[in-house]
């Protein structure tokens, strides 16, 4: 019984553990801005700043889903 | 992007939940797929950018529509071209819109070619303009 229990317990921090890792954002790459999370109230004012900052050139604004 | 490392363009890489494996943030590896140094990326769990950008569409000559792609009322998998010098708004001019974006690569490609040729040599550029003498 304790056993079992104790199995139980390595899955559920197991599970755990990989649900936290899968549900934080990844590392943007080398010379890249970190990823911005848009939310919040102030979600589309992050964007926009961004958008705005690099008006002197080209924007392409790419949609993507991550799978 | 790595054909061109020197061309000025500033890339906003917009990643938003839209299959239903989009339950989580982009990971490094799905990050790492857009490595260019020009390129910003976010994260819009709430899709604020794509709700941000259907007014911008409206606002679009008919023949210039984006024909793809809406998904769960959104805009995904577009390449949106903006032109230097805009500042965003509803009315932002819009310099190209087409998806998905694999299939719009091309397009893109040769549209910042000719914007990078006419910047070097205007006169040729304006030699193109219809109507012009």
């Amino acid at each position: 019984m304790k056993k079992k229990a104790s199995i139980a317990l390595a899955l559920a921090a197991v599970l755990l553990l990989a649900a936290a890792y899968l549900s934080s954002p990844g590392r943007a790459p080398h010379g890249q801005p970190p990823l911005v999370s848009l939310s919040g109230s102030h979600a589309f004012a992050d964007f926009q700043h961004a958008f705005d900052a690099g008006a002197g050139v080209p924007r392409l604004v790419l949609l993507l889903s991550p799978t | 992007m790595q054909e061109n490392p020197n061309r000025k363009l500033r890339v906003l890489v917009v990643w938003e939940p839209i299959l239903t494996t989009d339950w989580a943030p982009p990971s490094g590896g799905t990050l790492a797929r857009i490595s260019d140094v020009r390129a910003e990326q976010f994260w819009d769990r709430d899709h604020v950018v794509a709700s941000s950008l259907a007014p911008i569409a409206q606002h679009l000559p008919s023949a210039r529509q984006p024909g793809c792609c809406i998904q769960r009322g959104f805009y995904w998998d577009d390449a949106i071209l903006f032109p230097a010098g805009s500042i965003w708004s509803a009315s932002l001019p819009v310099s190209f819109w087409d998806g998905p974006v694999v299939n719009a690569l091309h397009a893109l490609q040769n549209l910042l070619d000719e914007q990078t040729n006419n910047a070097q040599n205007p006169r040729s550029g304006a030699a193109h303009e219809p109507g012009s003498p």
